[in-house]
């Protein structure tokens, strides 16, 4: 992470992007500014950008169209800046190839507080695969929803989980047989709302172990990795 | 045989279009069957007066014709045939109507008798059977005709004859004959109903799901002409109702989208350019605006989900969404929550529980969620310990954009939809909800969620 990191804020609505430039020259980040895809593609090309803060919705080609042509030439990491509409709800809580996201009408200073955890980690997880549908994940005869927060058993009774249940499961589901630090599933799973969670995630653990390990006591999805932090030892199919 | 009252009522007055038919067209014609059976029934009678008289009459006119008259053979002659000089006493039933038939035979043959009688023995003496040969017995049943002639005032003569009995199984030949002929006709009429029926009923289950967000596919267009245009009509409808439908869905996403961007807009430019408490009314102001756009997209998306319902198991639902509560540190308690599983769009319920609760910890101060199964329905009850609401503004709060002045004043926000919301997905889902105030204070809200099978 440079002194002054260099940012692409991507945005057809000069009445936001405007604005918000100004606010991130001022919080320390060198800003450069693209009204449509094409232009951001060019400045992509140009100058070594740390971070691209990206519209979905914008005339021409779409946010998720670049995000996904990003995702496949490196790790360059990418916020996403959504609508809630109907099409966009399905987004909430996928995976998208973006490393966060944020709903519009967003708070600056928590735009700026996540393009800094961002920063601090990036590298750290690498490039996800971008996905517009909504993500099913499948393991050990469970099935995980990520558009409506549910975990559906062998008997096809769906388990709705509670949204810390659920963005740990999916920290898991979607780097299955890493290990991964409490550090890191700290930042996996407090990168949206951080002040939301204050429950330590050995807690959390063992919650989740409760509602999918046959014996909690003795987990064989969720290991703990002595001296490193948890792996999720389960093979998982996503669709 | 034990009949229930109430299904030999619903025999009796079929409700369907194929069962009312069926039922005229089978009364008709039993009708029908009826009043042939009786005019055959007398015909038949009326021949039989015939049958029974004529060989009585033969006998007593071949005694007394001249010609044969032969003093040998006299006794031959006269064997069966009993004269008396007084009238003879009658054996059986009186017939008037076979003494008639008697009478017109006789003087169609030029007789003149003073008087005739016939009387009917149902069974004939017991020892004339015994006299006749063996093969006869076998026959059926015959009845004895006893046939009276007064010729003189000093002279009767009388016959026996036998025939056979006009108690021909009456009531068999009706009940079989109408059998018969019920199911030359009730066959096809079953088949052509069921033809006109099934189309109906394609037609009923189809309208039973417009406008929900699986629609309905079109109605085949089947049966008889006038059927066949009501579906082609129906179908018509459908599309246009459709239609209207996604335009609704496309204006309401294109509103969210377009007011969401100066929303944005504001709020950036707040957050840059003022400071202080004025700077934080803002975006609170700006907060309330965005949680009233999303009610308002929630409450019009309500029962308009694409994916297919979810078995769900109720209980866990209620856990993950006060987990989430507790995580905020909000006052909630968790009752009775034993496992239930239903069949619905878990978003749509995690969102209506997640507004009661809201509602219970904003007005009355702690939410106690518990579930029960309660028949054929999970019971989800929220009960909280405020002051409830008056029980006649109790059917009002049910409406959208309506809130108790009481909160208004108190300046405790809300969009007034929370309730509305809640409402419509209870019966997106095919369940109900219920407000009611607790004897010792504070409101209970039940959502009633029908449970999977």
């Amino acid at each position: 992470m440079s002194a002054r990191p260099h940012l692409l804020l991507v945005d057809d609505e000069s009445a936001i992007r405007e604005p918000l430039g100004q606010y991130l020259q001022r919080q320390g980040f060198r800003v450069s500014e693209a009204a449509n895809a094409a232009d951001a593609r060019k400045i992509l090309a140009g100058s070594a950008i740390e971070l691209v803060v990206l519209d979905v919705m914008m005339p021409g080609e779409d946010g998720l169209s670049l995000c996904r042509s990003i995702r496949e030439q490196g790790e360059l990491p990418v916020i996403l800046l959504t609508a809630r509409t109907e099409e966009t709800d399905r987004i909430v809580g996928l995976e998208m190839g973006a490393d966060d996201y944020v709903l519009k009408p967003f708070s600056p200073r928590e735009l700026v507080a996540r393009i800094k955890t961002i920063l601090r980690r990036a590298g750290g997880t690498g490039p996800r695969e971008v996905q517009s549908g909504a993500a099913i994940y499948r393991f050990e005869g469970w099935t995980l929803r990520a558009d409506d927060w549910t975990l559906t058993g062998e008997d096809g009774v769906a388990i709705p989980l509670s949204t810390a249940d659920f963005r740990l499961l999916q920290a898991f589901v979607t780097h299955p047989r890493q290990v991964l630090s409490r550090d890191q599933l700290l930042d996996l799973t407090q990168g949206r709302e951080a002040h939301a969670f204050d429950r330590s995630i050995d807690n959390q653990i063992s919650r989740l172990r409760r509602k999918i390990e046959d014996d909690a006591r003795a987990p064989n999805l969720i290991k703990t990795v002595w001296g490193g932090g948890y792996m999720f030892s389960a093979d998982v199919t996503r669709e | 045989m034990k009949l229930d009252l109430r299904t030999l009522i619903g025999w009796l007055h079929p409700r369907t279009l194929a069962g009312q038919t069926i039922l005229l067209v089978a009364a008709s014609l039993f009708l029908v069957q009826l009043i042939g059976f009786i005019v055959y029934y007398a015909a038949q009678r009326n021949q039989w007066y015939t049958v029974a008289a004529a060989p009585g009459v033969i006998r007593i006119l071949e005694v007394l014709d001249p010609r044969d008259r032969d003093d040998d053979s006299d006794r031959g002659r006269l064997r069966g045939v009993l004269v008396t000089r007084q009238a003879p006493p009658m054996i059986g039933q009186n017939d008037a109507d076979v003494a008639e038939r008697a009478n017109q035979l006789f003087r169609s043959a030029g007789l003149q008798p003073m008087l005739v009688r016939a009387a009917i023995a149902e069974r004939p003496p017991r020892r004339l059977p015994r006299l006749l040969p063996s093969n006869d017995r076998k026959r059926a049943p015959r009845v004895q005709v006893q046939l009276s002639v007064q010729l003189r005032s000093d002279q009767w003569i009388t016959v026996f004859s036998r025939a056979a009995p006009i108690d021909q199984p009456i009531l068999q030949r009706i009940v079989g004959q109408t059998l018969f002929v019920y199911g030359i006709v009730l066959i096809p009429l079953v088949w052509f109903t069921s033809r006109l029926a099934a189309p109906l009923r394609a037609l009923t289950a189809a309208t039973a799901r417009v406008g929900t967000p699986e629609g309905t596919a079109p109605v085949p267009e089947i049966g008889p002409a006038d059927v066949r245009q009501l579906a082609n009509s129906f179908n018509a409808m459908q599309d246009r109702i459709r239609s209207m439908l996604e335009e609704k869905d496309h204006m309401l996403g294109a509103i969210g989208h377009d007011l969401r961007t100066p929303l944005t807009a504001l709020r950036v430019r707040v957050e840059t350019a003022v400071e202080g408490a004025d700077r934080d009314r803002m975006v609170k102001t700006i907060d309330d605006m965005q949680k009233m756009l999303d009610d308002i997209l929630s409450l019009a998306r309500v029962g308009r989900e694409r994916e297919p319902p979810q078995r769900v198991d109720l209980a866990a639902l209620a856990d993950a969404a006060l987990d989430d509560f507790e995580e905020t540190g909000a006052p909630v308690e968790r009752g009775d929550m034993p496992r239930a599983v239903v069949t619905v769009h878990p978003r749509a319920v995690r969102r209506a529980l997640t507004n009661l609760v809201e509602n219970a910890v904003k007005y009355g101060r702690r939410a106690t969620v518990s579930l029960r199964v309660e028949g054929q329905n999970a019971v989800l009850a929220v009960a909280d310990e405020g002051p409830g609401i008056p029980q006649d503004r109790i059917a009002d709060m049910l409406q959208p954009f309506t809130r108790l002045e009481a909160s208004r004043s108190r300046d405790t926000g809300g969009t007034g939809l929370g309730l509305a919301i809640v409402r419509a997905v209870a019966s997106a889902e095919a369940g109900w909800l219920h407000l009611s105030n607790r004897p010792e204070g504070g409101l209970l809200a039940e959502l009633g969620l029908p449970l999977a099978r």
